[in-house]
């Protein structure tokens, strides 16, 4: 364009001028960039500048007193870019320029530039090699991935083969009961239905559901893994087999989980530039990894590892590798959703069926015996326990009247409804209609004495006795006798919280910029990421949910991780639908046949957000401790504060000059 | 030119409006010299710089360093940049106290020349030995002097802060007058180059007063920026400008007067009548440090006369001297100019700035020979794969 008219280098100088006088470094640095292009080019260009040389100096070096706008480290290098740049035009261009000459010769002069040690061609190749740098990182980058995915492509094969031997060695060792898979199922079948989103069924209709009519007693189907595995002992039927897992156990344990773990070390540390490739891989090692810990779980239950570790001692192989791994095993823990028992029971021949009981959540009223409310306060069961027994015992030693028999009936019927509770005071004045107190008679006696005597101080004595019915000198007129409310509030009783702490607080593991995860271990919430929520190993948030292993899963479970998965599709697009309270209000405004109501807010202030600028934003005050400060003391709520207690002072000053002011009345 | 020269040789027009014109054409086209600059001499501002009248080659240049450089400014043949050495300056042992506020040639031999300092002195020195010959001590700091180019008498005059402006006699040695009348220090003073008798003082009481040395009462005029009719000619209130004035230069036919105020004005004042002419020379002029500025007014030989006016941002102004238009712009210090001299008959201008810096201004050399080795860095070097699109569009 420039090259067509001597108008257009005209112009092109006054717009450059536009640029440079910006106050913002970064600006005027690709301005100069752009100076330095012309001004290799056009003559013209070099005369337009060479005039405007000592603005040309002031506005990238800073002469005259005149410094730089900010950024400052961007400033630097915009002087120290210009400073070699002059170098370099003053080399070739200071003959026929002479503008040029002086300003170099003034900028010597003067001090305000170093002419050594930068030349143009060190800030050029410097300029290059990081970019340079930059693509090479990302090159390796790259192959690094390429190599991890490769590699588990030829892995993943081995080691699903080696689960699979597994899994077939455990099938055979574990016998299988055709009948209590069928009950699974069953239960599986009746806890989806009452997991399903039909909420409308209550709580009772899931409970007889479940076949149990009353909540008071449960049915209780112990398959506790302990005896399963007592049934199973290794013996010369089945060594082959152990033989067998032992062997793929070790391969697991000590190749493959290492690997798994190399790959995810290495994967979480690469920034790859497509972050979807990324994320299938990582769910592919995982889900792998979480197959692993199943198998070693179930080794673990047929007691592999510890045969295994015993080979491994006589054998005279470093027990060290075995705890790295069960170091790394732990320090990997995958957040481990909690599934429904039953759903795990019908896959996992070893599982166990502890009780076939709601969560307590679901269940309307806690029963006694249940594990959390021995710990609640207000409902303790031992106690409980003890009563029964001795009431029993009561029971049982009179046994010779018939109708206290017939009571005792009535009574056993009573009981069993009755909620028990611990003795104490309150249940003292359960029944209470009215209670005498201070029965002790020492007013009696006071006021004989009053009687008698006629000293003033007695008579003070006793005046104070009688209006304020004192416990030992006496009472006033009047019933001893509590008063209602009273004896309302000794009925209450008094509930004493004693909060419980979790004995293992969970981490945050929200990524942080160093590629770790957040080791903050907080009851609920993290203070710099916020409430803590199940994450997976790179520390993304995670629907608890969709986060199951997909792999080799019965039918039902693909049909339910589907079903999920389209659960959390619809999740992703009702968080770009408008607030539930935006729904209400639409939804009341149509009724009623009026518009509804833009949220003009919402949509002005996504209109505003501008495209991310790469230029660093100078007006932006620095957060000093001072501008803290300040806004501490601006804040609303504090001035209030502030202005509350002033106000209560001073009205409390008032009080007090009223209060000594009594003389003058 | 050439209709010019013709018509000069035939007659049709008189031999010096050709030279006017050309003498009028050059000044108005100056540049920076690509051929002359003049070697870096001080370390501290330059305050002022004068050129001799009688040999016009030789320039005193006077620095905050209490330096005083002698250049010699006639330029040897065929050279293509040369850079003006110093030829003498003043020894550490001979210098001020402090920084030198001008200088001057005596006006009738380059043997001789006197300097005022900041150290309340006024100095006479022998350029060859570039000894002070004579001190004047005025007892307060001395902003600038002036000696008179066509007087016999040989005085100089003195402006320091004392109110009082002191003539000194270069013959005895002595002071012969004091001149009273002003209320605040002297910024300015300028002989009359029509009048040998007549000077000229502008103060910090924005006065510019008007003295023949002869009278008793010394004071003739006081001039008035609003030329009220009717008025004493001595009044206290008259004011020539609305700030302290720090620049006057007369005309070489000593008719014009310019004076500079720090309230950013220039004004020309008609020296006989003491009237101001009420030329506005526009909002350009940036003038707000109080120190002795030179402005220079070139009137020999051009028309219409220029004016060319140090300004505090860094450029030289030239203005119509006449109608107030501003000509040119001499951009290229990096430092606020202090004082511009013209040489003599040359159309050579050099321009002191707080840079350290002498710049020569001169007019652009039309000579075929230097068309012809145009240097190849004035060549433009557009890329030729632009050609290929320019062509394309």
């Amino acid at each position: 364009m420039c090259k067509k008219s001597e108008a257009f280098v005209e112009m092109s100088v006054e717009l450059i001028f536009i640029q440079l006088g910006k106050k913002q470094a970064q600006i005027r640095y690709s301005a100069l960039q752009l100076v330095e292009e012309l001004f290799s080019r056009s003559h013209k260009f070099r005369q337009l500048i060479a005039e405007e040389f000592p603005q040309f100096l002031q506005l990238t070096i800073g002469i005259h007193q005149k410094s730089l706008p900010p950024p400052s480290n961007v400033a630097s290098k915009l002087k120290e870019y210009a400073v070699a740049l002059v170098k370099t035009w003053y080399e070739k261009y200071g003959e026929s320029y002479r503008p040029l000459a002086i300003g170099y010769d003034y900028l010597i002069s003067s001090g305000e530039a170093n002419f050594e040690g930068s030349s143009l061609r060190d800030i050029r190749s410097r300029d290059t090699q990081r970019s340079q740098q930059d693509v090479r990182l990302k090159a390796i980058n790259e192959r690094r991935f390429q190599n991890i995915e490769t590699q588990v492509a030829d892995l993943k094969d081995d080691i699903q083969e080696n689960l699979k031997n597994m899994e077939s060695c455990f099938e055979i060792l574990v016998p299988r009961f055709e009948a209590e898979q069928a009950m699974d199922e069953e239960k599986a079948a009746a806890v989806e239905s009452s997991k399903a989103p039909s909420r409308g069924d209550t709580y009772k209709d899931d409970i007889i559901s479940h076949g149990l009519g009353s909540s008071r007693y449960t049915i209780e189907i112990d398959l506790s893994e302990g005896n399963v595995m007592e049934d199973i002992k290794e013996s010369e039927d089945n060594e082959i087999l152990f033989e067998k897992l032992r062997e793929s156990y070790k391969i697991m344990t000590t190749k493959h989980l290492t690997k798994i773990n190399e790959w995810l070390k290495n994967l979480v540390k690469i920034e790859y530039t497509d972050p979807t490739a990324k994320d299938d891989l990582l769910k592919t090692i995982i889900s792998l990894k979480d197959e692993i810990r199943d198998a070693t779980r179930k080794s673990t239950l047929l007691g592999i590892d510890t045969q295994v570790e015993n080979a491994n001692k006589q054998a005279n192989s470093d027990d060290e590798d075995d705890e790295d791994i069960d170091a790394l095993f732990e320090e990997v823990e995958v957040p481990v959703l909690d599934e429904p028992s039953t759903s795990v029971a019908s896959d996992k021949p070893s599982a166990v069926i502890k009780s076939k009981k709601l969560t307590p959540v679901q269940r309307v009223f806690p029963l006694a015996h249940e594990p959390h409310m021995a710990e609640d306060a207000t409902y303790t069961s031992p106690l409980q326990a003890q009563i029964e027994r001795t009431g029993r015992i009561r029971e049982s030693s009179p046994s010779g009247n018939k109708g206290k028999q017939k009571a005792d009936l009535q009574r056993e019927e009573l009981l069993k409804v009755a909620p028990v509770v611990e003795w104490g005071e309150d249940l003292y004045y359960w029944d209470k209609q009215d209670v005498q107190f201070n029965q002790s008679g020492l007013g009696r006696f006071l006021r004989l004495i009053m009687n008698r005597m006629s000293t003033c101080l007695l008579i003070k004595i006793c005046h104070i006795s009688i209006e304020y019915h004192h416990r030992f000198l006496g009472d006033g007129e009047g019933e001893n006798k509590l008063s209602d409310e009273t004896l309302q509030a000794l009925k209450m009783r008094a509930v004493y919280y004693n909060p419980q702490w979790p004995e293992k607080i969970k981490a945050c593991r929200a990524p942080l910029r160093s590629g770790s995860l957040c080791p903050r271990r907080d009851l609920v919430t993290c203070p710099f990421h916020g409430p803590i929520i199940p994450r997976d190993e790179i520390g993304r948030p995670v629907d608890p949910k969709t986060k199951l292993p997909i792999v080799d899963l019965g039918e039902q479970e693909t049909a339910k991780v589907e079903e999920e998965k389209a659960k959390a599709v619809f999740s992703a697009v009702k968080a770009a639908e408008p607030a539930l309270w935006e729904q209400l209000e639409n939804d009341v405004m149509r009724q009623q046949g009026l518009t509804p109501i833009e949220s003009t807010k919402r949509g002005q202030k996504r209109k505003k957000e501008k495209a991310p600028s790469a230029l660093i934003d100078v007006k932006k005050k620095a957060d000093t401790r001072l501008s803290r400060l300040q806004r501490r003391l601006d804040d609303p709520r504090m001035k209030r504060i502030v202005e509350e207690t002033m106000d209560h002072e001073r009205s409390m000053k008032l009080r007090d000059k009223k209060a000594n002011s009594w003389r003058g009345i | 030119m050439n209709s010019a020269l013709l018509a000069r040789e035939h007659g049709i027009e008189r031999p010096q409006s050709l030279r006017r014109a050309e003498m009028t054409k050059r000044m108005y086209e100056l540049e920076l010299s690509q051929f002359k600059e003049v070697a870096r001499g001080h370390h501290a501002p330059i305050n002022w710089i004068e050129i001799d009248r009688v040999e016009k080659k030789y320039l005193l240049s006077a620095g905050a360093d209490s330096q005083i450089h002698i250049y010699d400014i006639e330029e040897p043949v065929h050279t293509k940049l040369w850079k003006i050495p110093s030829i003498a300056r003043v020894e550490k042992k001979n210098r001020q106290k402090f920084g030198v506020s001008s200088v001057a040639w005596y006006p009738f031999d380059t043997g001789m020349f006197i300097s005022s300092s900041f150290d309340n002195t006024v100095n006479v020195w022998d350029t060859n030995t570039m000894t002070p010959a004579c001190t004047f001590d005025l007892e307060e700091k001395v902003f600038s002097q002036a000696i008179s180019p066509i007087a016999h008498h040989s005085l100089v005059a003195g402006a320091s802060a004392d109110p009082r402006v002191r003539l000194c006699d270069l013959r005895s040695g002595a002071f012969t007058h004091s001149l009273t009348g002003h209320n605040g220090s002297v910024m300015a003073v300028q002989w009359s180059t029509r009048y040998e008798h007549m000077l000229v003082t502008g103060g910090t009481d924005c006065t510019i007063r008007v003295w023949d040395i002869r009278k008793a009462a010394a004071c003739i005029m006081s001039l008035d920026q609003y030329n009220t009719e009717d008025a004493d000619p001595l009044s206290s209130t008259n004011q020539a400008h609305n700030r302290p004035i720090n620049g006057l230069a007369f005309s070489s036919d000593g008719l014009y007067l310019i004076s500079l105020g720090m309230d950013e004005k220039i004004r020309l004042w008609d020296a006989y009548t003491g009237q101001n002419t009420l030329v506005n020379y526009g909002p350009h002029l940036r003038n707000r440090s109080r120190t002795t500025i030179k402005p220079l007014i070139v009137d020999n030989g051009i028309w219409p006369p220029l004016i060319f006016i140090p300004s505090d941002d860094h450029q030289v102004l030239a203005f119509d001297m006449l109608d107030g238009r501003l000509v040119k712009r001499l951009r290229g210090s990096y430092g606020r100019v202090t004082s511009v001299d013209k040489r003599p008959g040359r159309e050579e201008l050099y321009s002191a700035s707080k840079d350290q810096e002498i710049l020569v201004w001169e007019a652009p050399r039309k000579d075929s020979e230097l068309i012809d080795r145009r240097p190849e860095a004035e060549l433009d070097a557009w890329s030729s794969d632009e050609d290929e699109q320019d062509e394309g569009y």
